[in-house]
């Protein structure tokens, strides 16, 4: 296995466990009907930026030797794998957009929200974007073993 | 994601290899400025390299590129001019 695959294992397997343990929390504080506060919210968001940054660069550093260039071939698998992760992306701010408007509609009609859990959707787009960086490494790995 | 469209490029890079003092894959990347997997790739013929890289391999083997790769169009090809 080459260093980028090896790299985008590590960056798949980062990205997987810490933003899980993010969302468990949010989804936990939800569900116990405590939602986290917004200053809760910004530590946990910078408690996992620095978890990512760690884990990259222990891997990083502990593999400088191995460490090469891209090559066009390189370039080509991250080229397909960006299209895909836009494709997933685009797909969730789309359905964001669209519950927003359901629930608009819905409390302009005197309804009420469909989920009414605060900051749902912009953790949705969040969720979106997690998913896009998980469907890139996943389709560059595939890009690479077949 | 279906699977891989094989490529219709063969390649005679192994033989060309094993013919010039048995030069390893990563020798034939570094002087052709890829990596290893990238020289694997096109030899299992699941890469169709670009053709500046494909010139850099035939350079290496002094040779030209099509004693290195063989196009195998599935259907021929017509060489008559089309009409207007």
């Amino acid at each position: 296995m080459g260093y980028r695959e090896r790299s985008l294992w590590v960056s798949l397997g980062a990205v997987a466990l810490v933003d899980t343990l993010y969302f468990f929390m949010v989804l936990r504080g939800w569900w116990a009907g405590a939602p986290l506060t917004a200053g809760g919210l910004i530590g946990l968001l910078l408690g996992i930026a620095c978890l990512l940054v760690v884990i990259e660069l222990g891997f990083v550093l502990g593999n400088a030797r191995q460490r090469e260039p891209m090559d066009e071939r390189d370039e080509a698998i991250a080229a397909r794998a960006a299209r895909f992760a836009y494709g997933v992306f685009a797909f969730g701010v789309l359905v964001a957009l669209l519950l927003h408007l359901v629930n608009q509609r819905n409390l302009e009609a005197g309804g009420e929200q469909i989920l009414s859990w605060p900051l749902f959707e912009v953790h949705f787009i969040l969720a979106s974007l997690v998913s896009a960086e998980l469907a890139r490494f996943a389709v560059a790995l595939l890009g690479y073993r077949r | 994601m279906g699977r891989a469209k094989p490529t219709l490029l063969t390649n005679r890079i192994r033989a060309l290899r094993f013919a010039a003092d048995e030069m390893t894959q990563q020798v034939l990347a570094e002087r052709v400025g890829v990596t290893r997997q990238t020289v694997i790739a096109i030899e299992k013929g699941k890469y169709s390299p670009s053709l500046e890289v494909a010139f850099k391999i035939a350079q290496v083997f002094n040779t030209s590129v099509d004693q290195v790769f063989q196009y195998q169009a599935k259907t021929p090809l017509s060489n008559s001019p089309t009409e207007d």
